[in-house]
């Protein structure tokens, strides 16, 4: 029902300024925009009736912060997602390998930390690219079964390797963002945000810029996009599907890596093998929101999510912080018993 | 010498008979035999054979709907926790028995897989793998928040237990009788959940939930509700996980948070695999490869069952408890590449070394040759099997 | 040396034999058109060259084996193939569709061959920033047609282009190819189960049956023979 009212909306031919934004909004369902927001709205402003303006642009702020590291992940899931058709249930265990390299790189090599962070980013990289190659390029894409097994095959490893290495007690990651204790924060409007927390939204920002423009604007980028669209085509006009697959593994994994160290740069959280286990819950809800296949939904899905969690667990007390990611998972359901194609799903138009 | 039969004859069906009284037989006579001593103790080795059983049809809840919707789940240690928590709540708060605790534990794991399959009603694709890696690892979480019912990280127990009663003339005092009675009852449990999958992959929805999975339009087209029974099959495997955590609380009563997370379904998984993808007999072979090698990794490096190898390097190194891990992880992909059938394929591979069983005279073959029959057991999922990792047309 | 040359082509799906030893040859600058009723192995003939299905037997272009190279490989070496269905990229931009369609050359601006077919395509034209999954039906085959030739191919196979398109539409259609034919110069292995525009176009024509060449000769030669007026053109 909700599906064919958006198809019809989007052969409406756009024109005049602003086009191409108006087309991008047909195209990822106005109505969930609208819906989204609207819902956004009221409960925002409940809250503020609740407990005050400022406490609710400080958790606003927070859940930003959250919000961009769900965005960050879930880019890395829906990027292989929307290529390969499968989700890579490695991607968070291949993110917290990789960022105890960055801590053995910065802390026991005493490497400056961003340099640690693009060093790990890069092996991580480079270890997609080869297990790719080796794991995945063997079997026939269109077969997801044996490539999802594997990736599972591949978290067991991963964890299990870590684990052995680095036992199960946490390590404090070094903050890539100044941490001085007391200057360690700005002032927005009353609210205070951290370094860290500024830190987090512009490297995502940037990540989230720079993804996009290698997408949309290098030969790799487009073959990328013409694989995750068309398998069979992308063949026949020669493109050579397995590298470009192995790009997209690459590039997840990077992502993967560079959220993993963001999530530790948040002082209250620590590195030990699980840590990624929770984020990468809160991104899975993100892709799912986002409708899995969109990157813009992604973004968006993360950033919502991270507004439910804090805006739950700040308010809504009956809930309390330890069932946020019940919670979560209930509205999940709940979005997409009503909008199956995800609140941001592309709505596919396919004429005949 | 090779043996040669055709389906259907005296003589195929005198084989299937002999397989199958031997199967019994060997299942009969486990809580009698002894194993060397890397298996552990006499009572440790029965508890591991009785635990078995409960992965074997938790592992054959999960391969129902692997076979019948091609979509694996890493969540489904959530319902093998719910179905615990049934068993020991029930039991140790409200003072049911066991038995009692059975079909509620089914019931409610159903009734739960049902209601988060339904979006899978209006949604194709990724969902339910999507939803139930949240579900494995919300479970957990779930079981500290409510800590007062389920006991949270201390985890909970229940001092009662099944006892032999006197008919059995088992002696409730024994050291091994009770766990040997265990075993039968759990044996006579796994055994019915087996003819009942068995019995659901071959009856009429059975079938047109295989024809379904392979083709969807042509489903649909013939008039078969497809979204409807992705649901029902969710809710049923479900049902089997929850069936498998009573039996695994009738084992062993002692369920904590740690015991149901996701590496749990990932055990699962890794057993499903190395058994056979979307088969019903690969449940059992793959349910004893993951339990007996963790059991072993646990007697080689606790220090104080270090036994006759002394692997004490190992024993005394805090991150060891990663090494199952990595084995699991190593021996699924070895089997992804090497045996992608699992066991059963490799077993149906060994025994077509020795035996031949001709489908039909090849002239009935090409009256009706999708009508091949299913003989040991009841793989029409496999034979269907498609999207699946090999194509595991012939039956064992 | 012919461009294209099959000889003793058999295929299979699975168990299932479907082509059952074909014969083939395609001379440079010429159009060869297999005609065949549906199931006849058509597509399965011309996905057989690009090796997307399995093959035995020999199929060489430009003197070169193609049996055992990758399909994108074969793209690479110049057979640009229109499949049946369309095959266009719906998430991407009718621009985009041609730029990936152009992914063997080596340039880095295509704006001119962009213009050029979307001077042969008008209605591409208007749509080019629109995602070519929201285009019609007949605008998605020119638009698969117009994608293949920015490979500059030196092999084009066209599978059924006229399916499911209206009269009309594939009377235009036609037109636009036979123009790409005399001003590019392009070889073309046309498969259709419309006779009469496929001879409108052909020098070389081929009629399968069951998997097997049933009759073969020049375009006029069969047009003029009574089976084949009577099977395919219905006179
Ligand atoms: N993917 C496939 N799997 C099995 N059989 C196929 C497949 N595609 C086509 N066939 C069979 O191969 C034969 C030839 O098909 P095709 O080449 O598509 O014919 P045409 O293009 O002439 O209509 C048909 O009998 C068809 O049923
Ligand atoms: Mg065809």
């Amino acid at each position: 029902m909700t599906t064919a009212l958006d198809a019809t909306s989007v052969s409406i031919e756009p024109f005049g300024i602003g086009r191409k934004i108006r087309r991008r909004l047909e195209e990822i369902g106005i109505r969930g925009v609208a819906v989204t927001a609207g819902v956004f709205v009221v409960l925002s402003l409940t809250f503020v009736a609740m407990d005050g303006l400022k406490l609710y642009w400080q958790r606003f702020l927070d859940g930003l912060a959250n919000g961009f590291i769900y965005a960050a992940v879930a880019l890395a899931l829906v990027l292989i997602y929307k290529a390969t058709g499968i989700i890579n249930f490695a991607q968070g265990s291949m993110a917290m390998f990789f960022t105890f390299i960055a801590w053995v790189l910065s802390r026991q090599q005493s490497w400056p930390v961003w340099l640690a962070i693009l060093t790990a980013m890069l092996l991580s990289s480079v270890f997609a690219s080869g297990f790719e190659r080796v794991f995945i390029r063997p079997f026939d894409p269109a077969n997801h079964l044996p490539i999802t097994i594997v990736t599972i095959a591949l978290l067991s490893l991963i964890d299990g390797t870590a684990i052995y290495v680095w036992f199960a007690d946490p390590k404090a990651f070094p903050s890539p963002f100044p941490s001085k204790p007391r200057q360690d924060y700005v002032d927005i409007f009353g609210a205070r945000v951290f370094y860290a927390t500024l830190g987090i939204w512009i490297t995502v920002i940037l990540m989230t810029i720079g993804v996009t423009l290698l997408l949309n604007r290098t030969k790799i980028g487009l073959a990328f996009r013409a694989v995750s669209s068309n398998l069979e085509s992308s063949r026949l006009v020669g493109v050579n599907v397995g590298r470009t697959l192995q790009f997209g593994w690459a590039l997840a994994a990077a992502i993967g890596t560079l959220a993993g160290c963001l999530v530790l740069s948040d002082s209250r959280t620590y590195l030990e093998p699980s840590f990624m286990a929770k984020s990468l819950v809160f991104a899975f809800a993100a892709a799912t929101i986002g409708g899995l296949d969109s990157l813009v939904g992604a973004v968006v899905g993360g950033l919502l999510v991270g507004q439910m969690q804090t805006m739950i667990g700040g308010y809504v007390h009956f809930i309390g912080s330890d069932l946020v990611l019940a919670t979560t998972l209930a509205i999940i359901i709940i979005v997409l018993l009503v909008r199956p194609s995800g609140l941001f799903g592309k709505v596919r138009v396919e004429r005949v | 010498m090779r043996l040669s039969l055709i389906q259907g004859t005296k003589q195929h069906r005198a084989y299937l008979v002999g397989a199958w009284a031997f199967a019994a037989l060997v299942l009969i006579l486990v809580p009698f035999v002894r194993l060397p001593w890397i298996f552990g103790n006499p009572t440790g080795q029965l508890q591991n054979w009785t635990r078995t059983l409960a992965f074997a049809v938790a592992i054959l809840g999960l391969n129902l709907l692997i076979g019948f919707s091609g979509q694996i789940s890493i969540g489904h240690s959530a319902f093998v926790g719910l179905g615990a928590y049934v068993a020991v709540i029930t039991v140790a708060d409200h003072h049911w028995s066991y038995f009692a605790a059975l079909p509620v534990a089914f019931v409610l794991c159903f009734v739960v897989g049902c209601v988060v399959g339904l979006p899978a009603l209006r949604i194709k694709g990724l969902y339910l793998v999507v939803v139930t890696f949240a579900i494995g690892i919300v479970f957990p979480t779930l079981v500290i928040r409510y800590e007062t019912i389920t006991g949270g990280a201390n985890g909970k127990g229940v001092t009662s237990t099944i006892a032999p009663p006197t008919w059995t003339s088992l002696d409730p005092r024994d050291r091994m009788d009770p766990l040997r009675y265990r075993y039968f009852v759990l044996l006579i449990v796994a055994v019915v959940m087996f003819v009942l999958a068995r019995n659901i992959i071959k009856s009429r929805a059975g079938r047109a939930m295989v024809a379904q999975r392979d083709n969807p339009t042509a489903a649909a087209i013939n008039g078969i509700s497809v979204p409807i029974n992705k649901v029902i099959i969710f809710g049923l495997s479900a049902g089997f996980c929850g069936v498998a955590g009573w039996m695994l609380m009738v084992n062993q009563p002692f369920a904590s948070d740690i015991s149901f997370s996701v590496q749990l379904s990932i055990t699962l998984i890794i057993g499903l695999v190395l058994g056979g993808v979307a088969t019903v007999s690969g449940a059992i072979p793959g349910a004893i490869v993951v339990v007996v090698i963790s059991h072993l990794f646990e007697q080689l490096t606790d220090a104080k069952k270090l036994g006759p190898l002394r692997m004490t390097w190992l024993a005394s190194r805090p991150g060891r408890g990663g090494i199952v891990s990595m084995v699991f992880g190593a021996l699924l992909l070895i089997f992804v590449f090497v045996l992608p059938g699992g066991f059963i394929d490799g077993l149906r591979k060994l025994r077509a070394k020795f035996v031949t069983i001709t489908t039909r005279p090849a002239w009935l073959a090409s009256i009706n040759p999708s009508h091949s029959v299913p003989a040991l057991e009841a793989s029409v999922v496999a034979t269907a099997a498609s999207p699946v990792l090999a194509d595991n047309s012939t039956i064992l | 040396m012919s461009l294209l040359e099959i000889g003793g082509l058999t295929a299979s799906y699975g168990p299932v034999q479907v082509l059952h030893g074909i014969d083939l040859h395609v001379e440079e600058g010429e159009v060869a058109v297999v005609l065949g009723a549906n199931g006849a192995g058509k597509t399965t003939t011309i996905r057989s060259i690009c090796q997307m299905v399995s093959t035995k037997g020999s199929i060489t272009f430009q003197g070169q084996s193609l049996t055992g190279k990758s399909t994108s490989e074969i793209a690479r070496m110049g057979v640009a193939h229109v499949p049946q269905g369309r095959g266009t990229f719906a998430d991407l931009t009718v621009v985009e569709n041609l730029e990936v369609g152009a992914f063997r050359r080596k340039e880095k601006n295509f704006s001119s061959d962009y213009d050029f077919w979307f001077g042969i395509f008008p209605r591409l034209a208007e749509r080019r920033a629109q995602l070519a999954g929201s285009l019609s039906g007949g605008e998605q085959q020119m638009l698969a047609v117009a994608r293949a030739m920015m490979s500059k191919p030196t092999l084009l196979l066209l599978d059924e282009p006229s399916l499911g398109l209206a009269p009309i539409i594939v009377q235009d259609l036609f037109q636009r190819l036979r123009t790409i034919k005399d001003e590019q110069g392009v070889t073309m292995l046309v498969v259709e189960q419309n006779a009469s525009l496929a001879f409108s176009i052909a020098n070389r024509a081929y009629v399968l049956e069951a998997g097997a060449i049933a009759l073969s000769g020049s375009a006029d030669e069969l047009k003029n023979d009574d089976a084949v007026r009577k099977a395919y053109l219905g006179y």
